[in-house]
C-alpha cells in the first residue's frame, strides 16, 4: 500500500487538472491546489480540489483513490464573456456598448478581471485569493446540523487548521475539542442572541445587536458567517455595525437561523451589509424575510437603500426574486401612470435596482414615443403561481415591528 | 443588412409612465426596430463569480420560466445530528420560555460567567492526579484568569497570587502547571483571533481580522 501511495503522490501534481469524483459519483475536471496529511484521519494525504466552472464552495479535500492519475485534463479555456443580462431576443441586439459600461462599472464600483486592472491591483488581488484559496477547517458543528463549511475564514490559527470545530448555537463559542463542547454545553447558560428583540411573530423572533455593545457576539459571528460567504472580509471591526439575527424560537431556546448586518452609517447608501441563511435553513424563505426586512427597517427611515456589492450567486437570485416580487405585487392591477421615483419612495428600493428589476422581467418598451412599463399575463400567472414570485411563505408582519430608527440616522436620511 | 438602430434612451426617473397590459399595445413589436429601451444595468456582482455555470444557468431559468427552482445551485453537505445533539442537551430542560415583553439584553448583562479557558485531556489527567479537591470549573477559571493576566509577558507568582485569591497551595500549583504548559507550546493557551499589530502595520495575512477602523472605511476587499 505504502508504494502504491507513493507512487500516486508523485503523480498527482499541485496545479494539474485531472479527472475527480465528486460526492455525487459523477467524474468532473478539477485542479489540485494544495496537500495536507489529515491528523483526524490517521494522517493520511489529502488534495485540495477546485472543480472548473464550479463556484469556490464546493472545493474540498479528498484522498487519492477520487483522483484519476490517468486521466490529465488540459486546462480549460477562461471563460468566455458571458453578457450581463440575458436579453430577450425580439427586443433587438441590445446589448450595452463599452463605453457605457465601463461609465456604469465606474459608477457602481463593479469589480474588474484580472484583465482589466492595473498589474498592481491585479497582483494584490490574487494573492488575496491565493492565501484565502484553501479551506482548512472542513465541517463545523453547531446546534443540530455537521455543516460542511464553504469558504476560509480566519478562525485562530491554531483552530483554523482543525478539520473540524464545534460552535454552541446560541453563545457562538467555537471550540475544538468536542469535550470542551460536551462541557460547555451544560455550563452556558444562553439561551437567546443578546441585545434587543426587535421583532416576534409566530416562532420568529428578530434581534438587533449592535457590535460596539456585544463585540465578541458579533465577531464570533461573522467568524461563522465567514464560513459561508466568499466576498465577505474581517478586514474591519464589528464596532460600526448592527446585526440582526433572525431565530427560530422553541422550547429549548432560540436558534439562530440567519442574520444581516448593516452599517450605523452607510456613506454609500446601503441598507445591508451582509446577508446569510445558515445552509441548513436555505431554499425555505428566510433569505427573502431578511431582505424584506431590510427594506422594512430602510422604509421606517424614510430612505431607501440597496445591498452592498459584490452580491454573491446566491444573494443575486434572492435580491432578484425579491424585487420581482415587489414590483409585480405592485403593478399586477396597476391601472395608469407611475414614476420609478414614486416606486422607489412606496418600496425603498432604489431607482437603481428598480430599473435593472424592470428590465430583466422585460417590462421597459419604448411604445410610441415614450418609454412604458408593459405588463404581460405571462408574467402575472406566474407571479401568481411560481415559487419564484409567490407570496414569500415567510412575510414581515410590521405589526409585529417594535423598532424606530437611531437618531444619527434619521439626520442623515433626512438630508437626502 | 444592418439594423436601424437608435441611442439607448435614459429612463426619466421622476417621468411618469403608463403602466399597460401588454394586450394594449399589440404593436409593440413594430417599435422594436427603433427599439429604445434603457440600457443594461450592472449586475453587481464579480465577473469571474458571474460566469459560473451553476448561476447562469439558475439565471436564466429564473428569466426563462419564472424560477431557478429545479436548478439549484449546489451547496456542500448539511447533515442532521439531532438525535445526538438532544442526548448532549440532556441536562437542560426543554424549559425556555418567551416572556410576554420582547427581550432586551443589556450590554454586559450575559457578561461572561464562563471562561473562556477550555480543559482538555491533559488537564483532566493532572486534576484527578493531583486531588487539589477543586471542579474543574474552577480549575478552567483559574487558568483563565492567569491566561489574561498575562500579555506578552507572563505573570509572575506574585501577581498570580493576588490575582487567584486562593490558598498558596493550591496557586502554585495551578500557576506551576500553568507555566509549564504555556512555556512548553509557546503561544497563549485562549488562542483569539489575531487583531492587527500594536504599530498599526497593515499585513495581507488573512488570518488578522478585525483591525481598528481608520479614517475611511473600506467594507470590502479594496477594488
Amino acid at each position: 500500500m505504502d508504494t502504491k501511495e507513493n507512487q500516486l503522490k508523485e503523480n498527482i501534481e499541485i496545479g494539474e487538472h485531472y479527472m475527480v469524483k465528486r460526492s455525487d459519483d459523477r467524474w468532473h475536471s478539477a485542479e489540485v491546489i494544495e496537500t495536507r496529511s489529515n491528523a483526524q484521519h490517521d494522517c493520511r494525504l489529502e488534495y485540495y480540489i477546485h472543480y472548473d466552472s464550479f463556484n469556490r464552495r464546493m472545493d474540498e479535500w479528498v484522498d487519492a483513490s477520487r483522483i484519476d492519475v490517468n486521466q490529465k485534463v488540459e486546462e480549460p479555456p477562461p471563460n468566455k464573456e458571458v453578457p450581463i443580462a440575458i436579453v430577450e431576443q425580439s427586443d433587438g441586439d441590445r446589448k450595452i456598448t463599452r463605453n457605457q459600461k465601463r461609465k456604469h462599472d465606474e459608477i457602481n464600483h463593479v469589480q474588474k478581471t484580472y484583465a482589466e486592472m492595473d498589474p498592481t491591483t491585479a497582483a494584490l488581488e490574487k494573492e488575496h485569493e491565493a492565501i484565502t484559496k484553501v479551506k482548512y477547517i472542513d465541517t463545523v458543528q453547531i446546534g443540530r446540523y455537521e455543516i460542511d463549511t464553504w469558504y476560509f475564514s480566519p478562525y485562530p490559527e491554531e483552530y483554523g487548521k482543525q478539520p473540524r470545530l464545534w460552535i454552541c448555537e446560541y453563545c457562538l463559542k467555537y471550540m475544538r475539542l468536542e469535550k470542551s463542547y460536551r462541557y460547555h454545553l451544560s455550563e452556558c447558560t444562553w439561551r437567546q442572541p443578546p441585545g434587543k428583540e426587535i421583532y416576534r411573530k409566530g416562532t420568529i423572533s428578530v434581534f438587533e445587536v449592535d457590535g460596539l455593545d456585544h463585540k465578541v457576539y458579533c465577531q464570533n459571528l461573522c467568524l461563522l458567517a465567514k464560513l459561508f460567504l466568499d466576498h465577505k472580509t474581517l478586514y474591519f471591526d464589528v464596532e460600526p455595525f448592527l446585526f440582526y439575527i433572525l431565530t427560530e424560537v422553541d422550547r429549548s431556546g432560540c436558534h439562530l437561523v440567519g442574520y444581516f448586518s448593516k452599517e450605523k452609517e452607510s456613506p454609500d447608501g446601503n441598507n445591508l451589509a451582509c446577508i446569510l441563511t445558515l445552509p441548513p435553513f436555505q431554499r425555505k424563505g428566510y433569505g427573502k424575510f431578511l431582505i424584506a426586512f431590510s427594506y422594512e427597517l430602510s422604509k421606517i427611515e424614510r430612505c431607501v437603500g440597496s445591498p452592498e456589492k459584490p452580491l454573491s450567486d446566491l444573494g443575486k437570485l434572492s435580491y432578484r426574486s425579491y424585487w420581482s416580487w415587489v414590483l409585480l405585487e405592485i403593478m399586477r392591477d396597476f391601472k395608469g401612470t407611475m414614476s420609478i421615483k414614486e416606486l422607489s419612495q412606496m418600496t425603498s428600493i432604489t431607482q437603481y435596482d428598480i430599473i435593472g428589476t424592470l428590465q430583466t422581467l422585460n417590462m421597459v418598451k419604448y411604445w410610441k414615443g415614450q418609454h412604458v412599463i408593459c405588463v404581460t399575463p405571462k408574467l402575472v400567472e406566474e407571479h401568481i403561481k411560481s415559487a419564484q414570485y409567490k407570496r414569500p411563505p415567510l412575510m414581515v408582519d410590521t405589526e409585529c415591528l417594535r423598532w424606530s430608527p437611531p437618531r444619527k440616522l434619521l439626520k442623515a436620511s433626512k438630508a437626502k | 443588412m444592418s439594423k436601424l438602430s437608435f441611442r439607448a434612451r435614459q429612463l426619466d426617473a421622476s417621468k411618469h409612465m403608463p403602466v399597460l397590459k401588454a394586450d394594449e399595445i399589440p404593436d409593440v413589436p413594430d417599435f422594436t426596430a427603433i427599439n429604445r429601451a434603457v440600457p443594461q444595468m450592472p449586475t453587481g456582482m464579480e465577473k469571474e463569480e458571474e460566469s459560473e455555470h451553476h448561476l447562469q444557468r439558475a439565471l436564466c431559468a429564473q428569466q426563462a420560466f419564472g424560477s431557478a427552482q429545479r436548478l439549484v445551485i449546489p451547496i456542500p453537505d448539511i447533515e442532521d445530528v439531532g438525535e445526538s445533539y438532544e442526548k448532549l442537551y440532556v441536562k437542560k430542560s426543554r424549559d425556555f420560555k418567551q416572556p410576554k415583553q420582547y427581550i432586551h439584553v443589556q450590554p454586559f448583562g450575559m457578561d461572561h460567567e464562563i471562561p473562556d479557558y477550555d480543559m482538555d485531556s491533559e488537564d483532566e489527567q493532572w486534576l484527578t492526579k493531583q486531588v487539589l479537591g477543586i471542579s474543574a470549573l474552577k480549575f478552567e477559571n483559574m487558568m483563565d484568569r492567569l491566561e489574561k493576566g498575562s500579555g506578552q509577558t507572563v505573570v509572575s507568582l506574585q501577581d498570580a497570587k493576588a490575582l487567584l485569591k486562593e490558598d498558596d497551595d493550591l496557586t502554585i500549583a495551578v500557576y506551576d502547571y500553568w507555566l509549564n504548559k504555556r512555556l512548553r507550546l509557546q503561544h497563549p493557551l485562549i488562542p483569539s483571533v489575531k487583531t492587527e499589530k500594536r504599530d498599526g502595520s497593515t499585513t495581507s495575512n488573512p488570518y488578522v481580522a478585525f483591525r481598528r477602523r481608520t479614517e475611511k472605511m473600506q467594507t470590502r476587499k479594496v477594488l
